[in-house]
């Protein structure tokens, strides 16, 4: 098993780093401030998985369709047969570029049941909270309307607290969660980022690949700064899922990090344990829940890591459950 | 292939190694019980030298206590018998104790050091529960896996099973481990590789990617201690990328100590 791309995809990945920094001058003007070397590494960690759009995949055509849920017409796609799994994007992420591939990938041999998160993509935004109780709602009235029981849910990011949400919530409808790069409370996120949304403004994406894919997707294109505001407004918001609250979840988890995380390692290491982890494999049986922690990965590289990713998360959502 | 194994004197012990290929030197360290193995994922372009520890394998032990600062010094000792100037390291757990006494005792000597299902602190700061129980319960006459034992009896030039596990288990407990400030210093860089279902406390090999200033942490999913020993591939594909690249990420981007 590799934990990190081969050479050569980190070689392509160099090669977007470096086209990122020709934009980080331009942001820097943009933002009209000194350059903060760690808050310009954050807007550019969240605009990294935006610009690497442009693959298209040969996959067969997705059934598609608009679900009535919590006052939205949510956007859905349908890739694929085999069991049901649920796959949430980030923050200011779509159905677009790398995510594209993420769903071809595990819809080989799955249902991928990929969605819009609200103000996201094709799901205009409405006057809502958009807090991870609400998104992880919608995602339980999507597979309602979809008719489907249960399914396994995999989230990125913003994705991945909505993905833990839904198992807290709505036990009966989550079998296994897979969470890549999500804390379960704000203070999981390291200091770093926390410190740097109140400096945010939306102008930071004014003229980014961000900004153009809004556009073209958004039955709203001209919302791009209230949207930008709206996800502002969530991660400035103090949240916190309930240590208890995750502990009592029925469904195994999956927890997906980078060594240089935006979350907090330590914060890594509670949630497993948490959900069970600390069992010596040798002596015990194990726990159903899992992690895997990706050497010399950040929060976006982890996105560049799907050949790595894949097949671990693949492995979990097979794996049958041991006699304890 | 077939290698000739080779003994040094390196002080009073008569250490066992072997060398395998050409190319930049690997050191391998083996875990505690356990002797030279030559792993084929790292042994392909590199110089491999493989040794058997104080009383391990085919080193005779000797009338000195078990240390891993010792074991470091043995090593390097043999390494400037080799005339070799600067290695990379393997070390699987107590290996990996060894590697990082090396990296404190000696850093002109390594480059990188590659550790697996390894701590760096005391014995009680550093397991589960589950392992700390087991401890407690276990003595040398109780603790005789077959898959350890019968290797060791077969290779060892005087075999003494109880002595070497009693040996083992007070080093284990004696050790008061590594201090912060010896964990900061290191200039090595460092892959800190664990399995999600290993003995250690998680935290503390946070704290250890945390403390060492150029390393890099991988948690291995579904993955136990002894996968060393039942399909090491899965860890040292992982540890090869290491070896032979070392970092892409930015120092900066490492979380900081908090």
């Amino acid at each position: 098993m590799v934990l990190k791309p081969q050479l050569k995809q980190n070689k392509q990945r160099l090669k977007i780093m470096r086209k990122i920094i020709a934009s980080e001058f331009h942001m820097r003007k943009i933002m009209n401030s000194k350059p903060n070397m760690k808050t310009t590494t954050f807007v550019l960690s969240i605009l990294l998985s935006m610009l690497l759009a442009g693959v298209v995949s040969g996959q067969q055509k997705p059934t598609t369709g608009y679900a009535p849920v919590g006052g939205l017409k949510m956007y859905y796609e349908v890739h694929g047969s085999g069991d049901p799994v649920v796959l949430l994007h980030g923050a200011f992420m779509a159905i677009s570029g790398d995510w594209n591939d993420w769903i071809g990938e595990l819809s080989k041999t799955r249902k991928v049941i990929a969605i819009e998160m609200q103000g996201h993509g094709r799901t205009a935004d409405i006057k809502r909270d958009l807090s991870y109780e609400n998104l992880a709602d919608d995602v339980a009235g999507l597979l309602d309307y979809l008719k489907i029981p249960n399914a396994d849910i995999i989230g990125y990011s913003l994705g991945g607290g909505v993905a833990m949400q839904c198992a807290i919530r709505h036990p009966e409808k989550v079998r296994k969660v897979v969470s890549i790069s999500a804390p379960y409370a704000r203070d999981g996120w390291v200091k770093e980022a926390n410190d740097f949304w109140p400096t945010f403004t939306w102008e930071v994406f004014k003229g980014t690949p961000m900004e153009a894919e809004y556009k073209r997707l958004s039955p709203t294109p001209d919302k791009f700064p209230d949207f930008v505001n709206h996800i502002k407004a969530t991660a400035l918001r103090p949240y916190d899922f309930g240590a208890d609250k995750l502990k009592a979840t029925k469904a195994p988890m999956f927890f997906i990090h980078g060594d240089a995380d935006g979350v907090r390692l330590d914060h890594i290491a509670e949630m497993y344990r948490l959900k069970g982890g600390e069992i010596h494999g040798d002596m015990r049986p194990r726990s159903a829940s899992r992690l895997a922690i990706l050497p010399d990965t950040t929060h976006v590289t982890l996105m560049n890591c799907m050949t790595t990713i894949v097949p671990m998360v693949n492995d979990f959502l097979d794996a049958k459950p041991q006699k304890q | 292939m077939t290698v000739k194994g080779e003994y040094a004197s390196v002080g009073d012990l008569k250490m066992y190694y072997e060398i395998h290929g050409t190319g930049r030197p690997l050191i391998l360290l083996h875990g505690a019980f356990m002797s030279a193995t030559v792993y084929p994922a790292l042994a392909e372009s590199r110089q491999v030298i493989a040794v058997d520890l104080q009383g391990h394998g085919r080193t005779a032990d000797i009338d000195r206590p078990f240390t891993f600062a010792q074991m470091a010094d043995d090593t390097a000792a043999l390494l400037k018998r080799l005339e070799i100037e600067q290695t990379d390291i393997f070390g699987y757990s107590m290996g990996g104790k060894v590697g990082l006494a090396m990296a404190i005792r000696h850093p002109e000597l390594v480059r990188r050091l590659a550790i697996y299902g390894t701590t760096y602190k005391s014995f009680e700061e550093s397991f589960s529960i589950d392992v700390l129980e087991f401890f407690k319960k276990v003595t040398p006459e109780t603790f005789a896996p077959k898959d350890l034992k019968e290797p060791y009896e077969r290779m060892s030039p005087a075999p003494n099973w109880k002595a070497l596990a009693a040996k083992i288990l007070e080093s284990m407990k004696g050790f008061k481990g590594f201090s912060p400030e010896q964990m900061k210093a290191i200039k090595a860089e460092v892959f800190i590789g664990a399995g999600d279902h290993n003995d250690a406390n998680l935290e503390h090999i946070v704290e250890m990617h945390k403390l060492i200033p150029k390393s890099q942490l991988a948690v291995f999913p579904n993955t136990e201690h002894k996968v060393m020993m039942t399909n090491p591939d899965k860890v040292l594909v992982q540890v090869k990328e290491f070896l032979d690249n070392g970092f892409e990420t930015a120092a900066e981007t490492k979380q900081a100590t908090t």
